[in-house]
């Protein structure tokens, strides 16, 4: 018997229906580069130990930095006793599943050392006379992840996870800007090779935004670029599709299953398979992962469960079930989040346009559920006159409402592209998450300006 | 343990700087006025920050009894590190006010009494028919030490808690919380529940040019998100600030005071993350720009004492932030300001404000709660609507500062009334 079979035993003796058991040893390194100036070399080991018991119908978690699993499995049986719940999770088959990242170049065979040249010589600085200042950041966790659980089975995942960002400082006379670009994987220190695009687009963008005029604020048509359009599929659909929120009341998804809330051209895909930063093959659960349908045709389907929104609902528990950290609790998060791709022309996206803009990147978004109102930042993008595309426009704010909204989405590219990824905060949790789509015409949304 | 790590590190390099962290947490989450989820557990870490001929090194660890690992990794960092001329010492030491940063009575509640404050305050929410849609409770007790090659050698037994609820009637939904040191009195709370009842039926407004009253809540938001990164001082020195060469220069109206002060407000302390002192410091005195905020690192850099802002936890470096801010406040109440206007509108909260631009200072945020003011009057609650700008253009046309600072968590501010700002409606 393993030691983690002997403390699984103990909870059970204890009166726990269902014991959980995880490990991560976790090794950081970040570096932090201003110009030439390195300002950042730093290196993390942690471990942390979590037990998670289902006593008496409910959940309860405690967690450490130390091994120290029969204290652990007792905590966690105190905070699960204050809770009155009935809960009953569907007993699984028992399954060993060790997984590993795919790296071309293990991170840790690279020196500190040569890590951080690479860093500081990224980009040809000197060919951006407008650049007064250049920060780059790299970050590599490797994370060696393992759950064991009441049902026998048992899951280990060897995961490199790389993520660098180039944020470029441009001034010209009085005008200041500044351009974030980044990139994020489950991958070797191979993805770094797109370094040097990356810094050099931070810097060009920054340059060229020096120049670009303020958005009209108003109501107006716009077409959505794929990261824009990930970000707004994941800020105004995604959210409001997760479980918890349905369960809490503050979804105006909720007793929309089955209904027709968008354009009959969308299609809307949460798949935890996808080889992006939001890849997630099993959950916190061990619940493997499998694409979901959100949206087809225009009809919601279906929601992100975990084990405990998936019981209470009485369906199946989609793979969804996300922790930041073994000492969170779990809830229904996003992976990869994608319009699929549909048959217009971005030319004719463009033609059909009076007065309005094409709208690209993003600096990040942020919706409420409830009301169903959502907020997000483009990061540069064009004004579109008598069907043509013209000026450079600084990247406005987008607001609008998810119901509203839904039905406006009157075209869908062909041009499908998955971000590799970003971070999605959620009651104080942060988590790993990609989204996509292909070119989309949205007939009217209210966007912010300055003029 | 601490000395062990000191004898240890003492002659491997120039200077040193030890952080030793260790707290035990409670967690409370809450769905549908219930008490939802509960976790427990402990944390501990070292982080270990040396220097090697002006090379410097961090590492840190949660295994603290091997902590020769740790150093020997972060000497070894050090040694491959480009040398930074710009270093000089790490933080002093100072005399440091006795402020009060552990509170017995909090520390000593057990997980059934933190449990039942929790339901007691969900009972009066129930009782004024409300529900708690989602919120959580936080409550951590810990030690930390920290000693440095300069002659900083502290220690500290601190609490500190945390309570936030999302609130819900009808389809009127509103967020508060309290936190602090001590027992938590949420006198908010009911504060909260009657705007509720004023939100109800919420209206769109047409687009306006028009004066515009931030209460203190979203003052509080936009001070965070348009000044904190501009103030470091580090920021500045790395041109990526938009107040480089700016100091000693007018910015804002002369109706506009920024104070930082970390031994003070909800938060107190006797010192940063690095060991130095905290007191006030002056940051924007009646419109005019005075100083940054500093580490002991940046403030080396520009010859200065450190403003006591550097911040971090056991696995990473200091980086600075605000502690807890003050504006002055001015001479009107909050009623008076309202009965100024002719047409315009109160901001209770913003959505979005990550997204604002705060090199430029500009902004286009939508508005979660507000109100339409017409002929001195709050005629209507208002939805749909976004508020754009620029924050530093607001600033140097402020009408009128509420005569109170109200907290919001480590913010204390004043509402205040700007003369224009453009409301994008229908």
């Amino acid at each position: 018997m393993s030691e983690f079979d002997k403390f699984i035993k103990y909870g059970e003796t204890r009166g726990c229906s269902y014991v959980e058991l995880k490990e991560i040893i976790l090794s950081n390194t970040v570096i932090q580069t201003v110009n030439n100036d390195v300002k950042k070399l730093n290196s993390n080991d942690d471990k942390v130990y979590a037990a998670r018991v289902l006593y008496k119908g409910s959940f309860g978690l405690a967690y450490s930095n130390k091994s120290n699993w029969k204290d652990l499995v007792d905590k966690a049986i105190e905070s699960a006793r204050a809770i009155k719940k009935n809960l009953q999770i569907k007993e699984a088959v028992p399954l060993k599943k060790l997984i590993k990242t795919k790296v071309k170049i293990d991170p840790s065979e690279i020196n500190l050392k040569e890590k951080k040249e690479r860093i500081i010589n990224l980009g040809e600085r000197k060919k951006y006379p407008k650049i007064c200042s250049l920060q780059k950041i790299y970050q590599e966790a490797l994370r060696n992840y393992s759950i064991t659980n009441s049902y026998g089975q048992y899951f280990n995942w060897k995961d490199s996870k790389i993520a660098f960002y180039s944020d470029a400082y441009s001034k010209e006379g009085t005008e200041q800007e500044n351009f974030l670009k980044r990139f994020m994987n489950h991958a070797g220190f191979e993805i770094m090779e797109r370094g040097e695009e990356i810094v050099n687009s931070s810097m060009d963008m920054a340059q060229k935004l020096l120049k670009a005029e303020h958005t009209e604020g108003g109501n107006f048509p716009i077409i959505a670029d794929q990261e824009l359009g990930g970000v707004f599929t994941h800020e105004a659909v995604g959210h409001a599709t997760e479980a918890d929120l349905v369960l809490q009341n503050v979804s105006v998804l909720k007793n929309q299953l089955g209904k027709k809330i968008a354009n009959s051209k969308v299609n809307i895909i949460d798949d935890g398979t996808k080889k992006t930063y939001g890849w997630l093959p099993y959950d916190d659960e061990g619940i493997k992962a499998s694409p979901t349908n959100l949206i087809k045709k225009g009809n919601l389907i279906n929601y992100l469960q975990s084990l405990e929104t998936a019981s209470i609902m009485n369906v199946e528990p989609t793979g969804n079930g996300r922790a930041q950290f073994l000492s969170s609790m779990i809830i229904p998060r996003m992976t990869t989040t994608y319009i699929e791709n549909g048959d217009d022309k971005f030319e004719e996206m463009v033609s059909s346009i009076k007065k309005g803009y094409y709208l690209k990147g993003t600096k990040g978004g942020v919706v409420n559920t409830q009301r169903g109102e959502f907020l997000f930042n483009s990061t540069y993008g064009y004004y579109i006159e008598n069907g043509e595309i013209k000026n450079l426009v600084k990247g406005p704010s987008l607001m609008g409402n998810i119901m509203e909204i839904l039905p406006k989405i009157s075209m869908v590219g062909k041009d499908l592209e998955i971000q590799n990824g970003g971070h999605c905060g959620k009651c104080g949790q942060t988590v790993a998450v990609s989204d996509g789509s292909p070119h989309i015409k949205i007939d009217s949304a209210k966007v912010g300006g300055q003029k | 343990m601490i000395d062990k790590i000191k004898n240890y590190i003492k002659s491997k390099c120039d200077s040193y700087e030890i952080f030793l962290d260790n707290a035990t947490q409670q967690n409370i989450e809450i769905s549908n006025t219930k008490i939802d989820f509960i976790s427990q557990g402990s944390s501990q870490g070292l982080g270990i920050r040396v220097e090697i001929g002006k090379k410097i090194g961090f590492s840190s660890t949660t295994d603290i009894n091997n902590f020769k690992k740790c150093v020997d990794n972060a000497i070894k960092i050090a040694k491959l590190n480009k040398k930074d001329s710009k270093f000089e010492k790490f933080a002093i030491s100072g005399t440091y006010k006795k402020v009060k940063v552990y509170y017995k009575d909090l520390a000593s509640l057990s997980l059934e009494d933190c449990h039942d404050f929790i339901n007691s305050k969900l009972e009066i929410i129930k009782n004024a028919k409300v529900n708690v849609t989602g919120g959580s409770y936080g409550r951590s007790v810990g030690k930390s030490f920290i000693l440095n090659s300069e002659g900083v050698d502290l220690f500290n037994e601190y609490t500190i808690n945390e309570f936030d609820y999302e609130l819900l009637k009808g389809n009127v939904g509103y967020d508060g919380g309290d936190s602090g040191r001590g027992i938590l009195k949420v006198d908010k709370l009911n504060e909260d529940l009657e705007i509720l009842e004023k939100l109800k039926n919420k209206k769109v407004m047409s687009t306006l040019d028009c004066p515009v009253l931030m209460n203190y809540k979203a003052c509080a938001e936009m001070i965070d998100s348009f000044f904190s990164g501009n103030l470091s001082g580090f920021n500045v020195q790395q041109k990526q600030s938009c107040f480089e060469e700016k100091l000693g220069q007018t910015l804002f109206s002369n109706k506009f005071t920024l104070i930082d002060d970390g031994s003070k407000g909800v938060f107190p302390s006797n010192h940063d993350s690095e060991g130095t002192p905290c007191g006030e410091t002056i940051l924007v005195s009646k419109g005019k720009l005075i100083h940054y905020l500093y580490d002991s690192y940046s403030a080396n850099i520009d010859k200065v004492k450190s403003t006591a802002n550097g911040f971090r936890g056991y696995a990473s470096t200091p980086s600075i932030g605000f502690s807890n801010v003050f504006i002055e406040k001015g001479n009107k109440s909050f009623e008076k300001m309202v009965s100024s206007i002719d047409k315009g509108v109160i901001i209770d909260g913003m959505m979005g404000y990550h997204t604002v631009n705060d090199l430029t200072g500009a902004f286009s945020l939508s508005i979660s709660n507000g109100f339409y003011v017409d002929k001195g009057e709050i005629k209507y609650p208002i939805k749909d609507c976004m508020l754009a700008g620029n924050f530093f253009e607001l600033l140097k046309n402020i009408e009128m500062v509420e005569n109170k600072q109200n907290k919001n968590y480590s913010f204390n501010v004043p509402s205040i009334l700007f003369k224009n700002a453009k409301i994008i409606g229908s």
